[in-house]
């Protein structure tokens, strides 16, 4: 921990000695790359300040309880999605993937005796057997992702964007199996919400849920595979340059798809916690989830160049997000409006993030 | 890993594409982040939640505008040949909103539960 505050001191001292050693018209450049590069970050501590301080109880602990939970909540999916962007492409499947995989734990552990059951007969499953269940289903969206990807070079976004449209066929399909009836699945068994919404431990009277922990351990297992693993390091060099990369003996078609089966193993993962999360899963839920996971990428500067991001500057983006989204709920902003700020959110990331790169070149 | 990048230049991903000088990029990023300001500025002034009432066949109830955490206390509505039990959040009728606990947490449709007049 130390050792990365020095670095970080270094680097801003660093910053600082090469600032004063530059001339009148690179010092204005510098100023200007500065405030262009941290603008959004600058945008949202104005925001939240100015939040604070029209409403007060937006900085208390309740309210940082909640703005925590919302980001272990969508942490996951955002992991997932880092990995492709770090590819210089996307996934737009991501969001009707949580859909599918969370109607799938839900209509696994709904209560026996609960009416309009998908599967009447069914016993109440183990939870681990479901959970291997979704990410497998989640794994396999991902691999037919990654191999049409891979194996064809289609761009990811004609890609995820017919799975997207697939894997919503399936849902609704899904829905209307046995006595749902299309409708919402609810009635969930007690042992699947208290293994995620449980309370994990109280400061004060405020309940931490358990699938905060979930989201660390995952955040702690994408980190080590990022950073420590062979693969991890594969991922990088086909993103930066995938001709490179396949010179010097990277095996691209197989980083390419496990990225892919890897987000949607996240996925997986992210639909099983999100069924009890809501705790009533329709055909909406997970509808537009990829778009905050990507903003949050983006935001967290995770770049479309690729091969560049970190799993810290993910945890931020996503945090950031949740209290810009919390903070204009505290406002009163209407949900349909904030459709509008996320758009220009994302907009406006990607343009920061594109004239990073004409700066650097 | 200053090395790597210098073995292995970066093919620009999505951008390699683009022929666009750090000027331009500047108006570009500047006219958006105004505008995403502009956005800010235009919902927080035109704030304000919409609660709507489904009273399945009983007199209508107008809309609401509420704000955060405000405090609902709607007209009670009438149905011929039935009682009027409360105000539900869910369509079948399980979650009962208690107008001196429960606050607005954003847009919603309250629904009316019935019961039949013996």
């Amino acid at each position: 921990m130390s050792t990365t505050a020095l670095k970080k001191r270094n680097r801003f001292s660093a910053w600082i000695d090469d600032f004063k050693a530059k001339s009148g018209a690179d010092k204005r450049r510098a100023i200007t790359d500065l405030l262009f590069n941290n603008a959004m970050y600058i945008i949202i501590a104005i925001a939240v300040i100015y939040i604070a301080i029209r409403v007060p109880a937006f900085l208390k602990l309740p309210s940082i309880v909640n703005i925590i939970s919302l980001t272990a909540a969508k942490l996951p999916i955002a992991l997932g999605i880092g990995g492709a962007i770090v590819l210089t492409g996307t996934d737009i499947s991501a969001g009707r993937c949580v859909g599918l995989t969370a109607c799938i734990a839900a209509s696994l552990l709904q209560m026996t005796g609960y009416a309009n059951k998908i599967f009447p007969n069914l016993k109440v499953m183990p939870l681990w057997v479901v959970l291997l269940a979704v990410i497998a289903v989640g794994a396999v969206i991902g691999f037919v992702n990654g191999f049409f990807v891979a194996k064809f070079k289609l761009h990811p976004f004609i890609v995820t964007l017919s799975t997207q449209l697939i894997v919503f066929g399936l849902v609704l399909m899904y829905l209307m199996m046995g006595g749902n009836n299309g409708q919402t699945l609810s009635g969930l068994d007690a042992s699947y919400t208290n293994f995620v919404r449980g309370t994990l431990f109280k400061i004060g009277d405020v309940a931490i849920p358990k699938y905060v922990l979930y989201s660390i351990i995952l955040t702690a297992l994408m980190w080590v595979i990022w950073n420590k693993t062979k693969f991890g390091k594969n991922m990088f060099a086909v993103g930066s340059n995938e001709e490179a990369a396949n010179v010097s003996g990277v095996n691209v078609f197989w980083t390419i798809v496990l990225v892919f089966v890897l987000a949607g193993a996240m996925y997986g993962i992210t639909g099983f916690i999100e069924g009890a999360r809501i705790a009533s899963c329709s055909a909406n839920t997970g509808l537009n989830y990829e778009s905050d996971a990507i903003a949050a990428c983006v935001i967290g500067g995770v770049s479309f160049v690729g091969g560049t991001g970190k799993i810290s500057g993910i945890v931020i983006g996503v945090f950031l997000l949740q209290i810009i989204f919390v903070g204009l709920n505290f406002l009163s902003v209407d949900a349909n409006m904030l459709y509008v700020i996320k758009g220009l959110i994302i907009l406006v990331a990607c343009a920061i993030d594109m004239r990073k790169y004409l700066a650097r070149k | 890993m200053e090395k790597k990048t210098e073995k292995t230049p970066k093919t620009g991903g999505l951008y390699s594409k683009i022929n666009m000088s750090v000027k331009s990029a500047n108006v570009m990023v500047a006219s958006l982040l105004a505008l995403l300001v502009i956005a800010l500025i235009f919902v927080v002034k035109h704030n304000g939640f919409t609660v709507k009432f489904e009273t399945d066949g009983g007199s209508y109830i107008a809309p609401v505008r509420a704000e955060y955490s405000d405090k609902l206390s709607p007209e009670v509505p009438t149905k011929e040949g039935w009682n009027f039990t409360g105000w539900y959040t869910d369509r079948d009728c399980t979650e009962s909103w208690d107008s001196e606990s429960d606050t607005v947490q954003g847009s919603m449709t309250l629904y009316a539960g019935w019961d039949k007049v013996e």
